[in-house]
Parts: structure tokens; C-alpha cells; sequence
């Protein structure tokens, strides 16, 4: 079944592609909200709630973008939504926090399990910019947008996620030494 | 750029990845939260407008009870008002019995004491805000006094401050009518029109009209209409038979009631009522499906040959039928009706129960709930309605007021036929118009 197929099929309310929907990107967007929310119960409600967000808006999809790509935008704006509602106060850092880099091949022998590990162990405001600029792509610009907050936040917050991996990477690679 | 590569990397790892989840989460879950959703939207909207109505008219009201009731304007505007009688001026002057009084202590003395103003001049100047009410007062108890051929003297209740006017001395102690000493509520004597500032009163008629009980009337006659609907879900996929649907049902009264004290009323009175509802059933049903196939299966000791195997199973198809309901009753009934009137805060406000025994004029179609539905069998059926109700009175003109009513009513009627009672509560809004007479 196309995409298309699948659309149409869904805005007509057909079972059958709403099925279809659910079975083809459902485990994809509960990863993505396993790495914004704050548990795996958490992120279940996300993602039922992404779901029928994403059934009651696909007409609105004007297929500019893949499919996927549209439904990981609905759950992401969903997620900053619940993280938003939560308060969280965004802090910023200072230029030379920002400088700091991870080392090379930081991420290159690591499991996959252990990079989502240390990413969901991140604290709340270092994890949804971390997951938004690094691993879906937005641009600090959009961010900033998407969240309500300066730009420089959020490439303080960035850094700040940076930093954390670094220390948990380094943590990692003693311990595997050690042993 | 190592960044970016780092980046790169974490994003082919992390972006594909799918994660597993618990049981509870499942396509039928979101769908039976989209459907909750939706239900919930349904039922929002027509209750916000219904509140957002009831806010506006009650503001309005309001309104209209503040600007009713302003204390600045009130007894000025009383005070305008004059009441003389023909023929009674001279008697006025000399006969104690039939003089205008300043009928409390707080009067002063001098005021007492002077004796130029009769009522024949009636007319009143004083700028102060004093005047409160025009007071009536009889030394027998029909309003006539035998000596003096004139049945009433006419008093006005001064108070709060020295009043430069020309009146007689009260000699008589008055039993206060509609008397209000903190000048505070707009008080009347029957007297329809606030602009008209002089009202002479007939010689000899003035007995009927002037008596107090006229105005205490018990009697009121009241106009509803009442309209309210219900919405039947039932999207448990777990039920054989589901029903999604609408009813509405529009009420029309007419009562008499009666003032029985305490602000409670009972009555009885004439009404009619539809009922209406619209929907769509559906059965699901699991068929036994037997599915038989065939092949070949070649034997390879010689001679070489094939044999064609059958294999038959059986699978469970589920099988969908859907259909259309709809039904209507008219019936005629009499409401035994109660109704308390309370205020709350400076609103007044009123809660009505009432019972409608009744029949059935004309029914057609099938009668559903949420699990069932069946025909109605018979065209004369017993009926009985509840009606709960409570809502703000407004006054719209003198005797006259207006009630909005947010209800609940149940209807319920038994087919003679089958002996079976069916029955729905339906929730809506109603409007009500009193008339004391």
C-alpha cells in the first residue's frame, strides 16, 4: 500500500489503513517518544495521543514531506507540548560550556541500547534539544520556535547535553577498560 | 564537521529505531480514545452555549434588578409621587383621622408640628431623600371610617433626615405597609406607571382598589416550553448489537398554580410533547467459513503418480449488518407540578419538579436504548414524565416573569401490548413565563 493509498484510506476512515498506519510507524514513534518523555509510561500516552492527533489531522498532510517525516513532527510537537506544560525552566550556559565537543569516534563503538540509554538519562531540557537538533534534525532556530525559548538557550542547553554524554562516554569507556 | 559526523551517526542509529510497548497500547486503544474524544467534543459544545447563554441572560438580569433597585434614585423617584383625593381636602385640614402623617419617630418635631399642607395640594417639594412609601391606613379594618365618610387617610413615611415640607401632625399610630426604612427597595402601590406623578382616586371607588389583598394574589398561570435531547453511544466492540443515535423530545405546558407559602407552588395543568429519535444499529456476528484446498502430490515410486490431496479448515469471519432507526410519540399529558422560589445572593431563582401522567396520541418506529432496540407495538400507551428543573427568574414586567430552566426529563411509557416499560433521560433547556393575576 502507497502512502497515498494509506492517507486516503485513513481520512476515509478506513479500518483497514488506519491499521495499516498504526502497524507500519507506531514502534518508530514510540521510540521517539521514549526519548522525550520521562517513562515508558509516559511515552505510551504520547504516542496514543500523537496517534490520534495524526488520525484527526491527516488530511491536513500535503505530502511535502514523507509521511514519517510528518508524523514524527506531529509527536515531537506533542512531547515539547507535555514538556512544556511541565514548566520546565531553560538555563543557559556560558559561551565556554558551548565550545565543549565530543572526542572522536565518541559514538562509533557504542550500542545502540547505550547511546538511548544515556540520552533518556539526560535531564529533561538537555534531552528534548539533544534529540531535537541531533538526532531529528531541527535547526536551533526551529527549536527555539517549537520550545518559546531564546536561541542561545537553546544551544546552551545543547552543550550542556554534550557535556553529560561526554562524562557518561567516558565513564562507559573506563568501565570497559577496567574490565 | 565532527560534530556533524557524530551527529550523522547518532541520527542512522537512533532515528530508525523502533521500541516495543505494552499490551494496553494498541490501534483498538487509540481508536476508542479518538472515539472519547470526539464524544466528549459532542457534548462540549451545546453545554458551553447553554452556559454561556445562561451567563449572559443572567448578567442581564442582573442588570436590570441593580438599575431596578438603586438606591439614589429609588425614593426620589417615590417621592414624586403624590396621591389626593377629591372632596377630602378641606377634611384633610381639620380631621385628624384623615390627614397625611409622618407615620416614625425619626421625624422631627417641627415637622410635626406644622399643619398648612392638606392633601388636596398633594403635590410634594421636598428635596431631601427621605419619602420612602406611601403608606394607606385604615381605623377599621375595611378601610371606611363611618364618622367621617372618608375611608382612608394617607400617610408618608419620613425618616433619616428633617424634611422642610408642610405636613400634618401623625397622631395616629399606622400599621406600616410596604414600608421600607432603609429607603433601599423600590416599593409600590399598584401603581403601574413610575412617570405619572399624580393619581387622583374616584370618591367611592377607591375601596376595591385599594384593597392590600389584591395585591397578594395567589393565583399565577404559567407557559413553558421545554426542549432537550440525548445521544446513544455504544462503540464496545464486544457487543453483539450497537446502537448510535439521537433523541429529542420538545414539551409544552400550561398550569395553574397556586401560592401554598414559603415561596411553593402547586398546580396542575394541560400539556403536550413529542418525542423523536434517529439512529443506526449495528450486529456483529462471527460466521463459521469452511475453506477447502486443493494440490498435487506426486508419487515417485514407479509408476510415477499423482494423488490430489483436500484439505478442508474452517475459519471465523466476522460479519457486519447495519440498519436505520427511528421512532416518534406524541403524546398529551397532565403535570402535577410543584416549584420553590429562592433567592440566592440577589438573584432569584427557581426549582421545579413535576410529574406527567399522560398518553400516547401517535407512536411509530422503533424505540432503542443504548444495548436494544424494539418497535412500538401500540399507538395508546401509558406515559409518565419526570421533570427536574432549576433556573434564574427574570422580571419582565409588573406580575410577570420569566424563567430559564436547564432540565433533565425523563419520559417513560408502557406498551399496553407487550407490558414492557421503556424510558430515556434527555437533557435540555426550557423556558418558562409566570403571570400572577
Amino acid at each position: 500500500m502507497t502512502e497515498q493509498e494509506l492517507v486516503d484510506g485513513c481520512i476515509r476512515e478506513d479500518r483497514i489503513c488506519q491499521r495499516e498506519l498504526w502497524n507500519r510507524y507506531s514502534k518508530k514513534i514510540m521510540s521517539l517518544c521514549l526519548r522525550y518523555c520521562n517513562s515508558q509510561e509516559e511515552a505510551e500516552d504520547a504516542l496514543m495521543e500523537a496517534y490520534v492527533k495524526i488520525y484527526d489531522n491527516l488530511s491536513k498532510f500535503r505530502f511535502q514531506s514523507s509521511l514519517e517525516t510528518w508524523m514524527r513532527r506531529v509527536a515531537v510537537n506533542l512531547c515539547i507540548n507535555k514538556i512544556r506544560a511541565r514548566k520546565h525552566i531553560w538555563t543557559s550556559i556560558t559561551e565556554d560550556e558551548y565550545r565543549l565537543g565530543y572526542n572522536d569516534d565518541a559514538f562509533e563503538h557504542m550500542q545502540v541500547d547505550q547511546i538511548m540509554k544515556m540520552v533518556e538519562a539526560l535531564p529533561v531540557g538537555y534531552r528534548t534539544v539533544f534529540n531535537m537538533y541531533a538526532i531529528e534534525g531541527y535547526s536551533h532556530k526551529d527549536i527555539a520556535e517549537m520550545l518559546g525559548i531564546d536561541e542561545g538557550t537553546s544551544r546552551s542547553q545543547f552543550a550542556k547535553a554534550r557535556k553529560v554524554l561526554q562524562q557518561q562516554i567516558e565513564k562507559a569507556e573506563g568501565g570497559s577498560r577496567a574490565s | 564537521m565532527e560534530n556533524q559526523r557524530l551527529h550523522s551517526e547518532l541520527r542512522d542509529k537512533l532515528h530508525d529505531l523502533e521500541s516495543p510497548f505494552n499490551e494496553r497500547v494498541s490501534f483498538e486503544a487509540v481508536m476508542k480514545k479518538r472515539e472519547r474524544k470526539k464524544r466528549r467534543a459532542i457534548l462540549w459544545i451545546p453545554s458551553m452555549v447553554v452556559v454561556a447563554g445562561l451567563f449572559v441572560v443572567g448578567g442581564l438580569g442582573m442588570l436590570w434588578v441593580n438599575t431596578d433597585q438603586a438606591p439614589e434614585t429609588a425614593p426620589q423617584t417615590t417621592f414624586s409621587k403624590s396621591i389626593s383625593k377629591p372632596k377630602l381636602a378641606k377634611k384633610g385640614a381639620t380631621d385628624n383621622t384623615r390627614k397625611l402623617t409622618l407615620g416614625v419617630a425619626s421625624a422631627s418635631p417641627e415637622i410635626a408640628s406644622t399643619e398648612s399642607t392638606v392633601l388636596s395640594k398633594g403635590k410634594w417639594t421636598s428635596s431631601q431623600r427621605v419619602v420612602k412609601v406611601l403608606r394607606i391606613e385604615s381605623e377599621s379594618p375595611s378601610f371606611v371610617d363611618p364618622e367621617t365618610e372618608s375611608p382612608v387617610s394617607i400617610g408618608v413615611h419620613i425618616a433619616e433626615s428633617p424634611v422642610v415640607n408642610e405636613v400634618n401632625v401623625p397622631t395616629n399610630t399606622h400599621k406600616d405597609m410596604l414600608c421600607d426604612p432603609q429607603g433601599l427597595e423600590s416599593v409600590s402601590l399598584g401603581i403601574a406607571d413610575p412617570a405619572k406623578t399624580h393619581f387622583e382616586i374616584p370618591e367611592g371607588e377607591y375601596e376595591a382598589q385599594w384593597d392590600p389583598t389584591r395585591l397578594q394574589s395567589k393565583w399565577y398561570a404559567e407557559l413553558s416550553a421545554t426542549t432537550g435531547s440525548s445521544v446513544v453511544i455504544n462503540f464496545n466492540e464486544d457487543d453483539r448489537l450497537s446502537i448510535l443515535g439521537n433523541m429529542y423530545h420538545a414539551n409544552y405546558h400550561g398550569l395553574i398554580l397556586k401560592d401554598v407559602g414559603r415561596g411553593v407552588m402547586l398546580g396542575a395543568g394541560l400539556s403536550y410533547g413529542e418525542m423523536v429519535g434517529t439512529g443506526e444499529w449495528r450486529i456483529r456476528e462471527f460466521e463459521q467459513r469452511m475453506n477447502i484446498d486443493s494440490y498435487d502430490v506426486v508419487v515417485m515410486i514407479p509408476p510415477v503418480q499423482s494423488v490430489r490431496v483436500y484439505d478442508t479448515t474452517y475459519s471465523q469471519v466476522r460479519v457486519e449488518t447495519v440498519g436505520s432507526l427511528n421512532y416518534r410519540i406524541d403524546k398529551f399529558a397532565i403535570p402535577l407540578a410543584a416549584r420553590y422560589h429562592f433567592m440566592l445572593g440577589k438573584m432569584a431563582w427557581r426549582l421545579a419538579g413535576q410529574f406527567n401522567p399522560g398518553m400516547t396520541i401517535k407512536t411509530s418506529g422503533d424505540f432503542f436504548s443504548n444495548t436494544e432496540y424494539s418497535a412500538i407495538t401500540t399507538q395508546h400507551n401509558l406515559t409518565m414524565d419526570v421533570k427536574l428543573a432549576v433556573g434564574p427568574t427574570i422580571s419582565i414586567y409588573k406580575d410577570w416573569l420569566l424563567i430559564l430552566e436547564p432540565n433533565l426529563m425523563h419520559h417513560a411509557f408502557r406498551d399496553l401490548n407487550s407490558g414492557v416499560t421503556r424510558g430515556k433521560t434527555l437533557t435540555g433547556f426550557g423556558v418558562s413565563v409566570l403571570h400572577n393575576f
